[in-house]
């Protein structure tokens, strides 16, 4: 008798814990059925607020071309006073995009590591399972629910807002690197949250620093993906969300275990 | 044995400066200490003479100095136990005497404050992470998940500890711990002492090198404690066990015993 050398299969148990939490939340939907009622209630809220707005901002004359405008009478009243950088109707709704997605994030994406503790099921998973392969496979788990959740609430976000992209590979290529940001860094917040005792209170705060450079990356960006013009936010967008999914995944041990 | 596991058996007294919690056989014969307090009715264990001559060098549980704290109050300290193949520990004591954290400790769920716990196989200690491919813990406190079913239950358990998936044998074992025919059900649809049976399931898939039992025979009706009963059996052939309880029906499977909070 004598433990033999493990062979690891880091993937296979990874899968496991993705598989595991997909079988779970299909069964007894908790983080899905929040982040899309969330997203959808503020979608629709937000609806009602832009469409006053944004016919009120056409008729003042906060449109997309205002600059035109004003270059072809710069005596024009457009606002009276509209300093440059002023948000336009595609920052507006880039950072309602983001709103929205942040805090349905936020009500959501903890769920995986917040359900294990209050269903006391953490303890059987820490003794067999390798941390790594827990952080992975929660974190696949939590990208694919932000990707469903952005599938759902993106096309509704088009229909009621008219968001009018104009460059729409780089406006999709910030979507998808800011949901992965999100996913990832809600992934060790929620961890981290779940492990103070489930203090649901913490997640904002916890959360909000580490997502503060994603946001800010993520709004220019897709403003300027909407506009057309060059905004050069992709690079340290995605160099962000892999040193910060790095960085998470080799703290994740400290967090998750107690050794 | 009694005293830090590098020379257990040359100590005469129970206790000494580094390890004051008594480890005896249990064996009225070959008792060293006054406050022994088992009667085995199967008979003496291996007393430590035999032990000696017939010492299975293959795999050994260390608890070396082991203390433990809450806060400011300590739940245990220094505790020392050597426990080789085919030996099972009986660890007793009143409630909140730190039992069950001991056990937490031995599977590595806590972090012991001071001293370390040690597998050892071959002579050398087990890596940290190939651990959970040895042992199994049942206890109170370790929740199987409810959405999903027996068998789903199984399956993941197997997959996560990286141990190849076996339907055939799964089912087996569902049915051995008195579960046939509810493997597709939801164990959160179990009774309790349904839950504790499922969770003996998946304690068993591995073949556990060391099981570790909480209260083993909690909520089980008569027809479980039988299958529990079964288990040690088998699981002192294979390995070792370690009990934590107060029943007197379980305390005589021991041959080792703990007594945490005091003096019995």
């Amino acid at each position: 008798m004598s433990v033999k050398p493990a062979r690891e299969n880091w993937w296979g148990e990874t899968w496991a814990v993705f598989l595991k939490d997909v079988r779970s939340e299909m069964r007894t939907p908790s983080a899905v059925a929040t982040i899309l009622l969330f997203g959808l209630v503020t979608l629709v809220t937000v609806s009602f607020l832009v469409r006053v707005e944004g016919q009120g901002l056409t008729e003042l004359g906060l449109i997309e071309n205002y600059v035109e405008v004003l270059q072809a009478d710069p005596n024009a009243r457009i606002l009276g006073t509209v300093p440059e950088g002023t948000p336009t109707r595609h920052a507006v709704l880039a950072g309602l995009l983001w709103i929205i997605l942040f805090f349905s994030a936020m009500a959501g994406l903890p769920r995986t590591f917040l359900k294990e503790e209050e269903m006391r099921t953490a303890p059987a998973l820490r003794l067999t399972a390798l941390p790594s392969a827990v952080f992975a496979g929660k974190l696949l788990f939590n990208v694919g629910l932000m990707l469903t959740v952005v599938s759902v609430i993106f096309p509704l976000y088009l229909f009621m807002l008219h968001p009018w992209i104009k460059n729409w590979p780089l406006f999709v290529g910030y979507l998808v690197a800011g949901s992965l940001g999100m996913a990832g860094s809600t992934t060790i917040v929620g961890a981290m949250v779940a492990r103070a005792g489930g203090r649901t209170y913490l997640m904002l705060p916890l959360a909000f620093p580490i997502l503060l450079p994603i946001l800010v990356f993520a709004i220019n960006g897709t403003a300027a993906a909407s506009r057309g013009i060059p905004g050069n936010y992709l690079i340290p967008l995605v160099s962000y969300v892999v040193a910060m999914v790095t960085l998470s995944a080799l703290l994740f041990d400290y967090v998750w275990s107690d050794r | 044995m009694v005293g830090p596991s590098a020379t257990p058996l040359e100590r005469s007294t129970p206790y000494d400066a580094d390890c004051r919690t008594p480890v005896v056989f249990n064996s009225r014969g070959d008792l060293t200490v006054s406050n022994a307090f088992w009667d085995n009715p199967r008979g003496p264990a291996t007393a430590p003479a035999t032990r000696e001559a017939g010492r299975n060098p293959l795999f050994e549980l260390h608890l070396d100095n082991v203390t433990k704290r809450f806060g400011h109050r300590s739940v245990f300290s220094n505790v020392c136990a050597e426990v080789r193949t085919g030996e099972t520990l009986v660890v007793t004591g009143h409630n909140g005497s730190g039992k069950s954290t001991l056990l937490s400790v031995i599977a590595g769920l806590l972090p012991p404050d001071r001293g370390a716990v040690r597998f050892v196989s071959g002579g050398k200690d087990v890596a940290v992470d190939d651990r959970r491919r040895i042992l199994s813990l049942v206890a109170p406190d370790l929740t199987l998940y409810p959405e999903l079913t027996a068998l789903e239950n199984l399956e993941f358990f197997a997959r996560v500890r990286g141990l190849p998936w076996q339907r055939e044998k799964a089912v087996q074992l569902l049915a051995r711990v008195g579960l046939a025919g509810r493997e597709r059900d939801l164990t959160g649809t179990f009774s309790s002492g349904m839950r504790v049976r499922a969770k003996y399931a998946v304690a068993l898939y591995s073949e556990p090198l060391v099981l570790l039992l909480d209260e083993p025979t909690a909520m089980l009706d008569e027809s479980g404690v039988q299958i529990v009963d079964q288990v040690i059996s088998e699981q002192r052939s294979r390995g070792i066990l370690v009990l934590a309880t107060n029943d007197p029906r379980e305390t005589r499977y021991g041959d080792l015993f703990l007594h945490l909070g005091g003096t019995a």
